[in-house]
């Protein structure tokens, strides 16, 4: 396989993180990592994010971060169809080695640059569909979608919660309650679900 | 190879044999098993169990601490204690001790402060693994090969109160490293996995089921423990994973120091060469590797003193010493690495003008590429440090204009702009527009919230020379009332959109600004801006403010706001109509209204006059006497009158004229008009009463025949011209008949004949009385003179011895006269007749000559009573004067004294003159006296000053008497009856000098003159120009 990177998944994150873009960005060695809190259904929650190399070459270390993620996002860059082509083996991958009921969402990178767009929107939708994923198109340049694309991510984790699909005392799930012994608290003693999606990449 | 991505540096000199081979010598042949540092020493521990102890200069103190060897050890970073664990004997418990070496004991060793077995809970004897130690020297924690960690409470350096206990649920692999993360959590990596231990409620988490090797696991930045795997670094937090490295090999050692993490991996090489390391320093806040060198097996990594140092198996102490930062950034610009530079410099706290130079630097770089986008926003980044010029001037083409927009905009959002560069922004964007229409000057001129920072004022002075119209609207915007209307009047040309938008503004921009374009509107829009300017001065309210305000609701009257007309009338210029609407407007609603308004208002008035019709004029000039006449009006009379002669508005110079008194120009223009005279002379007869002279000027005029009579009738009645005179201005006219002055020469003569007769009668009457005097005084001289009064004048009873007899026939008693008597010279009876009017005071007949009708005889009244006449006559040669003289010796004594009363009359007020005249110091008045003296020829004596003012005044009296002298010869000398005659022997002298002289004037003293002032007197009443020579009875 050959290696794609460069779809911006730092991007997203850092945006996300730090609502700043960084054009310039050296390659992601091993995984980084991000943590934001969020408000969901008036609780608090705070995302762990982790950031994993597109490389082929670290799929084995990516690998690990898989087990004990609740969520994962799927990113693919909008003016590079080989990106989009090879999700089909990294969305296997992504099933193979986590929970069955991981959230994962397809995002299509890079929309504000739409004169060079190589895969049309239909084409995101559609494989979205055909695999069961939420769909969804950003830009972390203009921060366009980054936001909702996290969010949505959580609430469907939450959602998953709530149902009782994900067995919130089981952390192999990647869901944790706020901790009880002090540390970093929730606000109100609120349980809250420390989602943890790694942004997937073709 | 994996980390083909990071990027690598060499950030480290490698220095060798630092020691000098100390360390090699003192380990000799044995092994280190153990090595840790702190408090500014290295300590290394070996398979004998001694510890060496190593001073920053290399200086060793060794020590026997174990029997048998050092496992583990490690020293408080900043205590001196050093905790060890190692075996005294085989196969029994291993010990704990504790060194503290700051002591020393007996032996010169470091002394031993505690031991203490080390085992877990269940007493089994297994190895110990691993060791930490808190900072804080109350926690200790011992892991075991059997999974197990036992936690050591109390203070370390005591031997009792520690409470031991054995963390539960910790595995069963070997513990490879410990770490605790503040107090109450403590990581522990196994073999087989990493865990975090919550001290405070005995809970053990895994947070990977993934283990380490010994050595392997060090707690980063004191929060994040980092974990050595063959694949990758693993960081780990109290609550999960964090990021990861991917780094491959096999790991053998892995530090922390600062931010950099040193990893020791064993080198990949052909099984025959000898065993090496490799040894990556990962600066983990910026990614990437720093330094990277394979060294021969080594024992350790210490990190102390700010460094580095490598302990290679053969004993060297290696090194590795940091670069600086100055050569770091000089290494990265060479490979042109800037962002790396840039990354590198402010994680160290470069100072802000380092890392300008080197945002200009990468700035240079991409520019010298090509990537002018690129490099701007480089340049960005160095706004407020590097001159902005040399940005500028490197995107001036235009194909950089959008570059150079950004650069301008950011410029101006961080303040830093100046005129130029809004000038500068506003030309791109006009520039930009011509292209491709973006509408980029629309966009910046509508950006109301002032996105960008700029100077207005410039902005709109740019904007006004491409479009008025923008221009406007970004006036409009910010409120530039002065541009506003400066577009609006001069370029726009609309004048009524600019009253408008004054009619708008507050009172105080709208009078500013009314003061300012008033003048262009009034020329252009004469009757609005008339209204807008009577609105300004009497009560004005911006327009878009309501009628009530809510103060007026609440009972708060407003001061209305009113300008002051004075300052817009100039405004008017030429448009005289639209300044008297304004002006009468002012005048109606405002009595306060200033001189000027007025002024302003008559002048116009006879501006207007002198142009309109003759039936408009009546109009006019009634509204000007109407001004002129009322009392409130505050208008300048003599600005007025210029005005009105100016103009030739003759009925306002006429009413001014009475208004100010001035009936002599009142007749002199009347005079001048043709068939005036009869005004001119009714202003005679009306005035003439108070001011005479008022018919001498008709009579200069020269009237028409007609009114001579009258004329001259008032002169000859008022005596107001000498005949002589009227005839002289009379006959300069040619036109007048004989006919015409008959009647007043025959009047004149006749009266003149009258006088001369009369004066011819009293001639001859004191003739004939000087003739019978002197036949009396003969009489008495020459003839026997009876006393036969028997009755005393005084008390009118009959004489009786002793008894006084005076040659006028009056006798007294003796009691008697001496009773009335003032002086035994004088008769009693005759002195009251022989007394004197008292002379009238010197000082008064300047005033008296101009009042009186025939100044000649006040003159001569004057000369009469001798007050120009010093009658003193000192002569040099007090030769006694002969009894004989006739004309010269009376024989009254009462007569003879008369003389002296003038000169004690005249003296002081002399004085009071001179003094007042000269009104300067006494100072002054001396030398001027001393200067003058000695020419005269006399002695210079020092006068007290007292007596030198009485000196002056005799000198001057003398010298006017001297001329009096040479005039007439002296005719009454009385040396006898001088009564100072004694106290005159300097005055004599210096007479003597006048006389001597050919002209005593052309010696005289100009400083004593009281007449030498005169010029400057105010109260000179010569110094009057219209002084009229017709009373001048000399000329």
């Amino acid at each position: 396989m050959l290696l794609f990177s460069g779809v911006g998944k730092s991007c997203l994150l850092l945006q996300f993180t730090d609502k700043r873009f960084q054009p310039v960005h050296d390659l992601t060695i091993g995984v980084e990592f991000g943590a934001r809190m969020i408000t969901i259904d008036g609780k608090q929650i705070k995302l762990q994010i982790w950031d994993t190399a597109g490389q082929e070459a670290f799929r084995s270390i990516t690998r690990s971060y898989y087990r004990g993620a609740a969520g994962a996002l799927l990113v693919y860059d909008i003016t590079r169809r080989d990106t989009f082509n090879h999700l089909t083996t990294w969305l296997e991958d992504a099933r193979q080695h986590s929970n069955s009921n991981m959230v994962i969402m397809l995002i299509g990178n890079k929309s504000d640059l739409e004169s060079r767009r190589e895969v049309k929107k239909e084409e995101g939708e559609a494989f979205a569909r055909e695999h069961g994923l939420v769909f969804m198109e950003t830009s972390a340049k203009t921060a366009a979608n980054v936001e909702e694309a996290f969010i949505n991510t959580a609430k469907e984790i939450y959602e998953k919660i709530q149902e009782g699909v994900f067995d919130i005392n089981n952390e192999a799930n990647g869901i944790k309650i706020g901790p009880q012994h002090g540390g970093a608290g929730s606000g109100g003693g609120a349980p809250g679900a420390g989602g943890a999606p790694p942004g997937g990449c073709c | 190879m994996a980390f083909l991505e990071w990027r690598r540096f060499t950030f480290f000199d490698v220095h060798n044999n630092l020691d000098k081979g100390k360390i090699a010598e003192c380990l000799q042949d044995t092994n280190v098993t153990v090595a840790t540092s702190g408090h500014n020493h290295v300590i290394l521990c070996d398979v004998t169990g001694w510890a060496h102890l190593i001073s920053r200069s290399w200086e060793i103190t060794s020590f026997k601490a174990y029997e048998m060897t050092v496992l583990l050890a490690q020293q408080l970073p900043h205590d001196p204690f050093l905790v060890t664990i190692g075996e005294d004997e085989a196969g029994v418990t291993p010990l704990i001790k504790v060194w503290d070496w700051s002591r020393v004991d007996r032996h010169g060793n470091p002394q031993c402060v505690r031991t203490a077995r080390a085992m877990p809970s269940h007493g089994h004897n297994v190895q110990a693994t691993a060791l930490a130690v808190h900072d804080n020297k109350n926690l200790l924690a011992v892991g075991f090969q059997d999974g197990s960690v036992t936690l050591y409470r109390g203070e370390i350096s005591r031997q009792r109160g520690v409470k031991m206990k054995t963390l539960p649920e910790t595995g069963s692999s070997p513990v490879t490293g410990l770490a605790f993360k503040g107090a109450d959590k403590l990581f522990v990596v196994s073999r087989s996995c990493v865990m975090v231990c919550w001290l405070t409620s005995d809970r053990c988490v895994v947070l990977d089921a993934m283990g380490a090797a010994p050595g392997c696991s060090v707690l980063a930045n004191s929060h994040r423990l980092t974990v050595a795997a063959p694949d990758a670094i693993y960081c780990y937090t109290t609550e999960g994973r964090g990021p990861c490295y991917a780094l491959e090999g096999e790991k053998v050692k892995l530090n922390w120091f600062r931010s950099y993490l040193v990893i020791v991996t064993n080198a990949t090489g052909s099984a025959n060469t000898p065993k090496s390391h490799h040894i990556t320093i990962l600066d983990i806040q910026n990614k990437f590797i720093v330094f990277s060198k394979t060294f021969e097996e080594i024992d350790a990594v210490l990190t102390e003193w700010g460094s580095f140092y490598i302990l290679q198996k053969n004993k060297e102490m290696i090194f590795l010493e940091e670069k600086d930062l100055q050569s770091k950034l000089l290494l990265l610009f060479k490979k042109n690495l800037y962002d790396v530079a840039i990354r590198i410099a402010s994680s160290q706290h470069y100072d802000v003008e380092g890392l300008t130079e080197i945002y200009k630097n990468y700035g240079d770089h991409l520019y010298s590429k090509g990537d002018l986008k690129g490099a701007i926003d480089q340049y960005v980044k160095t706004i407020g440090w590097l001159e902005t010029s040399y940005v500028i001037r490197k995107y001036l083409e235009s194909r950089h204009l959008e570059p150079l927009v950004q650069y301008l905009e950011e410029l101006h959002k961080k303040g830093y702009a100046t005129e130029d560069h809004t000038t500068l922004l506003l030309t791109c964007y006009v520039k930009i527009d011509q292209h491709d229409q973006q509408g980029k000057l629309k966009e910046f001129i509508n950006s109301k919230d002032k996105a960008i920072d700029f100077d207005v004022d410039v902005a709109i002075k740019v904007v006004r020379q491409v479009s008025a119209t923008d221009a406007l609207s970004l006036a409009y915007n910010y409120k530039r009332h002065d541009w506003y209307l400066k577009i609006v009047i001069e370029d726009k040309k609309d004048y009524k959109q600019a009253l408008d938008y004054i009619y708008e503004l507050k009172f105080e921009d709208a009078e500013t600004y009314m003061k300012k374009y008033g003048h262009k509107l009034i020329q252009h829009v004469p009757e609005d801006s008339t209204d807008l300017l009577k609105l300004l001065c009497t009560d004005y309210k911006p327009r878009s403010k309501p009628l009530v305000d809510e103060s007026t609701l609440s009972g708060n009257l407003r001061e209305p706001d009113r300008a002051i007309p004075d300052d817009f009338i100039h405004m008017f210029l030429s448009n005289s109509e639209r300044l008297i609407d304004f002006l009468e407007h002012m005048v109606a609603k405002d009595t306060q209204c200033s001189s000027l308004v007025y002024n302003a208002l008559i002048e116009h008035y006879i501006h207007v006059w002198a142009k309109s019709s003759e039936a408009d004029k009546k109009i006019y000039e009634q509204k000007v006497l109407d001004i002129i006449k009322d009392p409130e009006a505050k208008y300048d009379k003599d600005q007025t009158l210029i005005i009105c002669q100016m103009l030739g508005f003759k009925s306002g110079i006429l009413q001014l004229y009475e208004e100010k008194k001035l009936w002599r120009a009142q007749i002199s223009l009347h005079l001048r008009t043709p068939g005036g005279t009869e005004r001119a002379l009714s202003v005679c007869r009306r005035r003439g009463g108070s001011a005479p002279r008022l018919w001498l000027d008709v009579l200069w005029a020269p009237p028409p025949p007609d009114y001579l009579p009258e004329l001259l009738k008032v002169v000859a009645a008022e005596k107001l011209l000498s005949p002589i005179l009227v005839i002289d201005c009379l006959a300069s006219t040619p036109t007048y008949t004989l006919g015409d002055v008959r009647k007043y020469l025959t009047d004149v003569l006749k009266s003149e004949d009258e006088v001369i007769t009369r004066e011819q009668d009293l001639a001859a009457k004191y003739k004939k009385e000087i003739e019978e005097m002197k036949t009396q005084i003969q009489k008495i001289q020459n003839e026997p003179i009876t006393f036969q009064r028997s009755l005393c004048a005084a008390c009118s009873r009959p004489l009786e011895l002793p008894t006084v007899h005076f040659m006028c026939q009056h006798s007294f008693h003796k009691d008697c006269f001496e009773t009335y008597s003032e002086s035994e010279r004088q008769c009693v009876a005759c002195s009251p007749a022989l007394k004197l009017a008292p002379a009238p005071p010197a000082d008064q007949l300047h005033s008296r000559l101009h009042a009186h009708n025939d100044p000649f005889s006040v003159v001569s009244e004057y000369f009469g009573r001798g007050l120009f006449n010093k009658l003193t006559v000192v002569t040099d040669a007090p030769e006694p004067v002969p009894f004989s003289v006739p004309s010269a010796v009376p024989s009254v004594p009462s007569v003879v004294s008369v003389p002296s009363v003038p000169v004690q009359t005249y003296g002081p007020g002399a004085e009071a003159k001179l003094r007042l005249q000269e009104g300067q110091s006494k100072q002054v008045y001396v030398q001027n006296a001393l200067k003058q003296i000695p020419p005269k020829g006399t002695a210079v004596i020092p006068v007290p000053e007292g007596r030198m003012r009485l000196l002056e005044q005799h000198q001057y009296s003398s010298s006017l008497e001297a001329n009096m002298s040479k005039l007439e010869p002296p005719v009454q000398r009385s040396p006898h009856t001088s009564p100072n005659t004694s106290r005159m022997k300097l005055p004599q002298k210096i007479s003597a000098a006048i006389i001597d002289s050919k002209n005593p004037f052309e010696t005289y003293d100009e400083s004593k003159n009281p007449f030498a002032d005169e010029e400057n007197d105010p109260t000179n009443p010569f110094a009057e120009d219209d002084y009229d020579k017709n009373l001048n009875p000399f000329a």
